[in-house]
């Protein structure tokens, strides 16, 4: 999850602007149906990295769908984890693909 | 999809002969779900659509009685067990009588009941496996059993969305305003800030899609590219290159140049005697930084060697004269040279 060099709001404010949300490792683990202790095992791992025991909107996303990876196709943590970052990578490429007008279907 | 009515071949489906064995519908059937996984294919409904029919296909054939059941009775599969009827080979029989079905919405309905997801029939939503990528699960109070609503089993969050834009040096100079629209979004406005770089990653906050866990709207991801320009480039550390071609006698003699920045012509000083490759800095002439800063413009020495038909009788008696009369020597110790 690389950190962006630049935050903006967008020009035209549009939607809400409250500022991003935290989750204390008890809410991440009430809203995702999950045990507290298996939020703090994915600390160390580095599969989601919080700010002072605090996880954000996007932790969460994360959070789930390493969940349904992990359900579905039966990927441990880390696996599911590398998953998403090669989708987060592959689809900036895409999208630079697309800024040059290249197909990518 | 081969169907009649809504009837839906979980063979074809998954893509294997009605005699295959359970061992290779169980192959098929992770094949195609790493395939066709949504988190894996962000921003596709079909592979979304996919999913859930090989998630509801192999539900009912990964177990043994229900598909012995399916093979036999087809389509109302699931039905002939409810009413209890008759084992015997009923499925193929295209008279079988429907009107029996009337209290079911539709097959899908069966498939429901029998996963027991929505004990109450009528209308239903379309699939026994229920995956939304959609922003938000909808009508969560009215279609979700409550026991079955968390996320991890509901809809999927997307990844972040991702755009890219690709700038002229100028542009990415100076900043600009472009405007950005996303598939099935309104187009919104981005101020890109004067001095992005190659690969410059910019978060928009609150564009992105929307979180289902949070319903809060996701950041959208900006990546800059620049478009080569033909004089000036770009270096790692941000500074402002470019090359400019020098006379030989400019070399030897040194010279005043009016060479370009980004802030128009600015008299560059060649000292006598540069070398081919030398670079002259041009301090605070270079690429803007995020704190407001100036990098330096690096401007390459090249001399250009005039060819012997472009020289005019003058020129060609002074290098003569200039040959006659040299005193260094650069490639003196060439004889001493030995591997």
């Amino acid at each position: 999850m690389s950190t962006p060099d630049i935050e903006l709001w967008p020009a035209d404010p549009v939607s809400n602007s409250a500022d991003d949300e935290a989750y204390t490792y008890e809410q991440t683990a009430e809203l995702m149906a999950m045990s507290v202790t298996l939020v703090e095992r994915f600390v160390p791992l580095n599969l989601v990295e919080p700010q002072e025991r605090k996880l954000c909107d996007r932790d969460l996303a994360r959070i789930a769908q390493m969940l349904r990876l992990r359900r579905d196709l039966g990927l441990n943590w880390v696996g599911a984890s590398m998953v998403l970052d090669m989708c987060q990578e592959i689809s900036q490429l895409k999208a630079r693909l697309r800024a040059y007008g290249v197909q990518t279907d | 999809m081969p169907t009649t009515q809504g009837f839906k071949d979980y063979y074809a489906v998954l893509g294997v002969e009605k005699t295959a064995s359970q061992d290779d519908l169980k192959k098929t059937y992770r094949k195609l779900a790493r395939k066709y996984h949504p988190d894996l294919n962000p921003d596709d409904k079909t592979a979304e659509d996919k999913f859930k029919e090989i998630n509801e296909a192999y539900e009912v054939l990964s177990d043994p009685e229900n598909r012995t059941k399916y093979d036999r009775y087809g389509q109302y599969w699931r039905h002939a067990e409810a009413s209890g009827a008759p084992e015997g080979g009923v499925a193929s029989d295209p008279g079988f009588d429907e009107s029996e079905f009337s209290n079911y919405g539709g097959f899908d309905d069966f498939i429901n009941e029998l996963l027991h997801r929505y004990g109450q029939g009528g209308k239903q939503r379309s699939s026994a496996y229920q995956y939304y990528s959609t922003a938000a699960p909808p009508d969560v109070e009215s279609d979700f059993d409550q026991g079955y609503r968390s996320v991890y089993h509901s809809y999927a969050p997307q990844p972040d969305t991702e755009a890219a834009f690709v700038l002229t040096l100028a542009e990415a100079f100076s900043g600009v305003t472009k405007e950005l629209s996303l598939e099935g979004e309104t187009p919104f406005k981005v101020r890109i800030p004067a001095g992005a770089k190659p690969g410059s990653r910019i978060r928009i906050k609150g564009q992105g899609r929307t979180n289902p866990i949070t319903q809060k709207r996701g950041d959208l991801y900006l990546t800059i590219d620049l478009e080569p320009h033909p004089f000036f480039a770009l270096d790692e550390t941000q500074n402002l290159t470019c090359e400019v071609k020098i006379a030989p006698d400019e070399a030897v003699l040194g010279s005043e140049l009016q060479v370009p920045t980004p802030d128009g012509l600015v008299k560059l000083k060649i000292p006598a005697g540069i070398n081919s490759g030398q670079t002259l800095r041009l301090r605070q002439k270079g690429w803007k930084t995020q704190k407001g800063d100036r990098t330096d413009l690096l401007v390459t020495i090249k001399i250009v060697t005039p060819k012997g038909d472009q020289l005019s009788d003058l020129e060609r008696t002074s290098y003569e004269t200039i040959r006659a009369n040299r005193t260094v020597n650069p490639h003196a110790d060439l004889e001493t040279m030995r591997l």
